[in-house]
């Protein structure tokens, strides 16, 4: 048997565990007292409690970049109806409750009341209530700013997944791919799946922190893991929609099930549709598209000579139609119909060999 | 505006490794800065009694007076040390009597805090207060622990004392998340004491003239997620010994020997901590 000397970096395996875990808890316990001490301030009129006015111009978005990873304010998009009566309340009887801003060389950053922010700007104000924070690092006031947005109560489903998954990456130093499959291997887990191949050496520890942040926001694991994440995976059009709020969540997740094909129509005519009536327009224009392809099959299984000899005298039709020549997407359609042939030439001459 | 003060509780998980060493002359170098220093020894042992020249006080003049609520009423056992050459230093003694007073910690409802609670009720009025604390980790440690605002720790640079060292570190982590220490108290650094530059070990690992720097101690400690700052290294000399055995400081017993000013990096940072923040 070889025997090594043994690496003094291994010896210290123990204090790293734990310095990691303490300083996490800590963290945690700051953030905590930290939201205590605002929301006692939120009771209360008058600024006793610290809070200044500021102009509404010198307040940025909270910006973090750390070594190769980017964490970004959380995007938010408000319902223009709810902050306009905002703008209109905040008129009448002033802002109840401070926003929250970190005070860095750059200016002030926003921490939480990005919507009180927009509804000053829509009601003309010049200057708005704030907490400064002084010294807060970046990543006390991310997760401060996402714990806070996660705990908002007219959070979007996806904008408290973007939330949980953020501040995930930020504790662990995941991927969003890593941390995704972390919460499948703990849910796994819970439903008593284990599979030895989800983990590793440090996966109790990351899943004991991840159980942490999901209890903090208030979310299960299993409503997480069964109903939030499927939205980080909608197509970019529909998450788009979803974001501006044109669709609602349980729509969003509809049509995306759907064939991509259809996915502009559907996000035109079924925005503001209920669940109903957007599952029967989607039953409609999937069986509009199953029903011309059928009545295709069909007459091509009856006469196929007639099918050919269409389509060779269309193409010789269009080849002389000067649309074809001066309009984008017309030429843009006829070349798709040439890359076609092509590819049905190189399959037919595949299958021949 | 309260004044500040640093308390230092000076740790190694190994006897013999050079805490009362560490503490008497970083106290001697606070004093010659103008911090008033007091010296608690938190161990049973004793040796902070011999490293000051004084004699073993009878149980009601040491710290088992003041870890006993019921009887403690603010008078601090403290006694003034090294006062024909330098002012500003004193010694609140343990020894023998330290052993009957740890049972005092699982009897009394706040037994872990009882330091903290005396310091809290009856403060000191010194800049700087360092608690010397046991060879092994202990009930005082914890003791000390739950009433400091840093904590030193001083080890050999050997192998086994490293390992023991990185479990204290560890220890602390771990007991101030779990006494739920508010502020919790930072390690101030790690003393490497009778460093032998003749050693192969000791160049290893303290990255003399080593190509490959990763297994070195000074790139662990700056390597942790809580990255920990390391001192020159005390070299190996029976001066200190010597000096101990007439219970002084190196500082009054050989002014001019080098080393003395290690433990005036020590007070240094110390005393940056004590001016660093209101």
């Amino acid at each position: 048997m070889v025997r090594e000397k043994r690496k003094i970096s291994a010896l210290a395996a123990g204090a790293v565990g734990s310095q990691t875990h303490t300083l996490l808890q800590e963290k945690d316990a700051e953030i905590e007292a930290l939201k205590t001490q605002l929301a006692g301030g939120a009771n209360s009129h008058g600024g006793g409690d610290g809070w200044v006015e500021i102009p509404i111009n010198a307040i940025k978005p909270l910006s973090i970049r750390s070594g190769n990873q980017s964490v970004q304010q959380p995007r938010k998009y408000f319902d223009p109806v709810a902050l306009q009566e905002l703008a209109e309340s905040i008129k009448e009887d002033g802002l109840k409750e401070p926003i929250v801003v970190r005070d860095t060389p750059e200016g002030y950053e926003m921490m939480d009341g990005a919507r009180r922010h927009e509804a000053h700007k829509i009601a003309g104000s010049s200057k708005i209530k704030a907490y400064i924070r002084l010294n807060i690092s970046d990543e006390e006031a991310l997760a401060y700013a996402l714990t806070t947005d996660a705990l908002k109560e007219k959070i979007s489903p996806l904008e408290q997944a973007i939330s949980v998954v953020d501040l995930l990456r930020l504790k662990l130093h995941l991927n969003e791919a890593e941390v995704k499959s972390l919460l499948f291997a703990m849910q796994n887990d819970a439903i008593g799946k284990t599979n030895a191949d989800d983990r590793d050496e440090t996966y109790p520890q990351k899943a004991q922190i991840a159980h942490g942040v999901l209890n903090s926001i208030g979310v299960t694991l299993g409503t997480m893991v069964n109903n939030r994440l499927k939205f980080l995976d909608l197509a970019p059009k529909i998450r788009k929609a979803l974001e501006v709020g044109t669709i609602s969540p349980t729509n969003a997740l509809l049509i995306n099930k759907v064939d991509s094909r259809v996915h502009d129509r559907l996000l035109k005519e079924g925005s503001r549709l209920s669940k109903k009536d957007l599952q029967a327009l989607i039953t409609t224009l999937t069986k509009e598209n199953s029903a011309k392809e059928v009545e295709l099959e069909n007459a091509f299984a009856q006469n196929p000579v007639s099918i050919y000899e269409q389509s060779i005298m269309r193409m010789q039709e269009l080849s002389q139609s000067p649309l074809v020549q001066e309009d984008a997407r017309a030429r843009r359609m006829f070349l798709d119909i040439y890359e076609k042939l092509n590819k049905l030439g190189k399959y037919v001459e595949s299958k021949r060999r | 505006m309260k004044q500040k003060q640093l308390r230092v509780a000076i740790m190694s998980s190994a006897g013999g490794t050079g805490k009362s060493t560490v503490a008497v002359n970083t106290a001697y170098q606070l004093a010659r800065m103008g911090k008033a220093t007091a010296l608690v020894d938190c161990d049973p042992n004793g040796s902070l009694a011999l490293f000051t020249g004084l004699e073993d006080p009878p149980t009601e003049k040491t710290l088992a007076h003041v870890l006993s609520p019921s009887n403690f009423k603010g008078d601090w056992p403290l006694f003034s040390i090294w006062e024909d050459k330098i002012s500003g230093v004193s010694a609140c003694l343990g020894g023998l009597p330290l052993y009957e007073a740890v049972k005092r910690i699982d009897q009394e409802p706040r037994g872990v805090y009882l330091l903290s609670d005396a310091l809290e009720d009856y403060p000191l009025k010194q800049d700087v207060l360092i608690f010397d604390c046991p060879g092994t980790i202990e009930r005082y440690h914890e003791l000390a622990l739950a009433a400091c605002t840093h904590v030193l720790i001083v080890l050999h640079p050997n192998t086994k004392a490293i390992n023991a060292g990185f479990k204290l570190i560890d220890w602390v982590y771990q007991y101030r998340s779990k006494l739920r220490l508010q502020p919790p108290p930072q390690i101030l650094g790690i003393v490497p004491n009778a460093y032998q530059k003749d050693a192969a070990m000791h160049r290893n690992h303290m990255g003399e003239g080593v190509a490959d720097e990763s297994e070195t101690l000074p790139s662990i400690l700056q390597g942790l997620p809580d990255p920990l700052k390391l001192f020159e290294p005390i070299r190996e000399t029976r001066l200190l010994g010597n000096a101990a055995d007439y219970g002084l400081p190196l500082g009054i017993y050989r002014p001019g020997e080098g080393i003395n000013r290690v433990f005036e990096s020590i007070a240094q940072e110390i005393a940056s901590n004590l001016s660093g923040e209101d």
